[in-house]
């Protein structure tokens, strides 16, 4: 049979043992609490939970895993922020040779970029490079006249027509074949002045945008100011623009 | 210089004669490893083998299981403690300034108290702790953690534990108190549920002196209970 106490002074037992258990069971009990706890179920969980914790040896964790000490570890990720950096610095650099040493004349690389016009508007004549086919390429598109107005049905300003206007030879025995069946001569004279030796300046685009070739001095002759500084010899006037 | 050696060498004098200056030239080697610099290394290492386990167990126990953050906290700690173990000027007392510094790391990263997972129950079963004492710990702040199982399970002096816990000597002794109450409520739920446990080493102890009290030979009121 059980030998509990009763009222209060079990409760007191108890919590005499909690109190020795929270003080670190540094000394034996006194001796009615041991009793009471050798034959109280509560209290002997209580002292099964501290033995629960005696149990446990931290040793038996293996070590944990090296590491350099935090100074030296600093240091790392600024030796890789000082790499990184001294790679894009040497990028940057390369970057800036790289672009210096690209041509300044950007028309050189869109004239490279149409072989055609200097193909067909040089035929005979020395290839236009530089100032020169700038020129030309404005020349086309100002002096000459539109695909429309001549009934070819040339594809655009870069596809000049082929098709050759048997009216127009008789009216310009100098003229070189040119791009456009109206070349006129200041066409020819735009695309290369070496080209057409003999063609006169006088012609107008329009009189070439009209069938018959008749050259017709244009009686506006209103030179659009061209801020292009191409050396053309002759100012022709842009009357194609729309 | 003129030469494309790798190794640095050194100029002839002027004073000495032509003949043998080509053989004058002296390599530098590298500098060997000094006798300071492997006791240095010999120090850390032992260091590392002297607190490494324990520290890690300990640091496994305050996080409740969290195998990386133990592990971090840990080696952490131990790297600064290897790296500044020749200007110790107590050794006695490095074990209290490694937990310290493993639980203020800890304390910095804290989780909320709750269900441990599975992975936590396995590593703090590694230790020797039941599910019961495991869950009963997690239910428990970095703090009561660390004052538990500094006082109780390692039991360390009382002013190591005040360094652990960095505080005074009395929130460290009403620490370490709530910590055994705090445990004592979570883990009693636990164990009543479950079979009565064998009688531990504080059980025999109690009936030892219970023993001596009734004149006789102590009650194993534990051990018969066992079967019930």
């Amino acid at each position: 049979m059980r030998a509990r106490p009763r009222g209060a002074e079990r409760d007191d037992l108890h919590e005499r043992l909690a109190a020795w258990l929270a003080a670190g069971c540094a000394e034996d009990p006194p001796r009615d609490v041991a009793v009471h706890a050798s034959v109280c179920t509560e209290c002997g969980i209580r002292l099964a939970a501290f033995d629960g914790l005696a149990a446990i040896d931290p040793g038996r964790a293996p070590l944990p895993p090296s590491r350099q000490p935090a100074a030296e570890r600093a240091l790392v990720p600024l030796g890789r922020l000082a790499s990184i950096a001294a790679v894009m610095v040497l990028a940057g650099a390369l970057t800036g040779i790289a672009i210096g040493a690209l041509p300044r004349d950007g028309n050189q690389a869109e004239d490279d970029s149409q072989p055609t016009q200097a193909v067909l508007g040089g035929t005979g004549a020395p290839s236009s490079r530089g100032p020169e086919a700038s020129g030309f390429v404005g020349g086309v598109v100002a002096g000459s006249p539109t695909p429309e107005a001549i009934g070819t049905g040339s594809p655009g300003i870069g596809e000049p027509s082929i098709t050759p206007d048997p009216t127009f030879r008789p009216s310009t025995p100098g003229a070189q074949p040119t791009i456009g069946p109206s070349s006129s001569a200041s066409q020819a004279a735009s695309v290369s002045p070496t080209a057409s030796p003999t063609a006169t300046p006088t012609a107008s685009p329009t009189a070439a945008a009209t069938p018959a070739p008749t050259p017709a001095p244009t009686p506006l002759p209103t030179p659009e100011p061209t801020p292009t500084p191409t050396p053309d010899p002759t100012p022709t006037p842009d009357a194609s623009l729309p | 210089m003129s030469t494309l050696h790798p190794t640095v060498r050194v100029r002839t004098p002027p004073h000495r004669p032509r003949s043998t200056a080509r053989s004058s030239t002296t390599t530098v080697k590298p500098l060997p490893v000094t006798a300071a610099d492997r006791e240095r290394d010999l120090l850390r290492a032992a260091f590392r083998d002297l607190h490494g386990s324990r520290l890690h167990g300990f640091a496994l126990l305050v996080a409740a299981g969290d195998r990386s953050r133990g592990a971090s906290a840990a080696a952490d700690a131990l790297a600064a403690g290897a790296a500044r173990a020749a200007e110790l000027r107590h050794p006695e007392r490095a074990a209290a300034w490694l937990r310290a510094r493993v639980v203020a790391d800890l304390r910095r990263h804290a989780r909320p108290q709750g269900q441990l997972e599975p992975s936590a129950r396995a590593a703090l079963a590694g230790l020797g702790a039941s599910d019961a004492v495991a869950d009963a710990l997690g239910s428990l702040t970095v703090d009561e953690r660390a004052a538990l199982v500094a006082a109780v399970i390692e039991g360390l002096e009382p002013i190591d534990i005040e360094t652990i816990l960095a505080t005074t000597p009395v929130r460290a002794r009403r620490a370490v108190a709530r910590a055994r109450g705090r445990y004592l409520q979570s883990v009693q739920a636990a164990l009543g549920a479950l079979p009565y446990p064998s009688p531990g080493a504080l059980a025999a102890r109690v009936q030892h002196v219970a023993g001596q009290a009734m004149g006789g030979t102590p009650q194993h009121r534990l051990s018969t209970e066992a079967g019930r």
